[in-house]
């Protein structure tokens, strides 16, 4: 049961990861550097959190509440900074640094939400 | 225009969405809503893009209503790309302008929104971390030792080290008065 959900999450960051990918090269052979260089850093989000997921396998042993413990608390701690780098550079209406951390962001609730739905069987 | 005006306004105008924008803006005045419509991104995505045009000195902003609207400089894209070629790049202007952009490489790396992010250990660098920290100290006032921290402290919480490196920096001095801003 778990292996299925573990192989689902894998699944899921997989593809993310390779999307990113694709609209990254898409995206420099158009010449939008920047644009390309946000997919590398939605990219690097999916990438970390696929990582947490095979420690939170690795150090939980099978135990399915385990897993998800770690991993919804890896999801809030992580982008804990990112949120106060956001709010520092909204006050300081830094719109380079804001839009970074938003993508960051979008990326972990989009993460959030992939998994909660995989963890409790619903999809 | 100088040499490393030019390099900052080339690079960024080597983006095809920013391209696309001064492309927009060159038929009107824009917001940014309606550039991300326009163009098929999102809002974000193009006030990014905006922030680095107006920093390259490519477009100006000003309000009108509830709108901030952007507009081309059209005095940045007046000027002839063979002018800007035939500026004489002087030596001394050279090195000047390299020693500029080294000092401000240095203050974004330590400083974050004013604030010192740490001390540097390389002399040098920490020579002009505290040439900004003794740029908020008057010249020809005299400083108690807790007004002087409090300066510092706005920047960094480890004021004694830092007030201390200012004096042997001879970027303050003191005696039994307190401390001023030595004249450079």
């Amino acid at each position: 049961m778990i292996e299925e959900k573990v192989s689902k999450l894998n699944s899921y960051f997989e593809e993310q990861i390779a999307i990113c990918g694709r609209r990254n090269k898409e995206l420099l052979d158009d010449e939008r550097t920047d644009e390309a260089n946000f997919e590398k850093v939605k990219g690097n989000v999916y990438d970390i959190f696929r990582t947490i997921l095979s420690v939170a396998v690795k150090t939980s042993q099978g135990d399915s509440n385990a897993v998800q413990h770690f991993f919804v608390q890896k999801a809030q701690q992580i982008p804990s900074s990112w949120v106060t780098s956001y709010d520092k550079a909204k006050q300081h209406n830094d719109v380079v640094k804001m839009q970074i951390e938003q993508i960051k962001l979008d990326a972990i609730g989009e993460i959030k939400e992939k998994f909660a739905k995989i963890w409790e069987g619903a999809e | 225009m100088t040499e490393a005006e030019a390099i900052r306004l080339f690079k960024c105008l080597s983006d095809k969405s920013r391209l696309q924008i001064l492309k927009s803006l060159a038929i009107e005045d824009m917001y940014v809503e309606r550039l991300a419509e326009r163009l098929g991104i999102t809002a974000p995505t193009v006030s990014f893009h905006l922030k680095k045009l107006a920093d390259a000195g490519a477009v100006t902003s000003y309000k009108s209503q509830y709108y901030m609207m952007y507009s081309l400089k059209k005095d940045i894209f007046e000027t002839s790309i063979l002018k800007i070629l035939q500026e004489e790049s002087d030596e001394a202007e050279v090195q000047a302008q390299r020693d500029a952009e080294y000092r401000q490489k240095v203050i974004d790396t330590f400083f974050e929104y004013g604030k010192l992010k740490s001390i540097p250990t390389q002399r040098k660098k920490e020579r002009i971390v505290l040439e900004v920290i003794a740029q908020a100290f008057e010249y020809d006032r005299i400083y108690t030792e807790r007004e002087a921290n409090i300066i510092i402290a706005d920047f960094h919480d480890d004021f004694c080290t830092i007030r201390r490196d200012m004096v042997g920096e001879q970027l303050l001095d003191r005696d039994t008065n307190g401390y001023w801003r030595v004249k450079q």
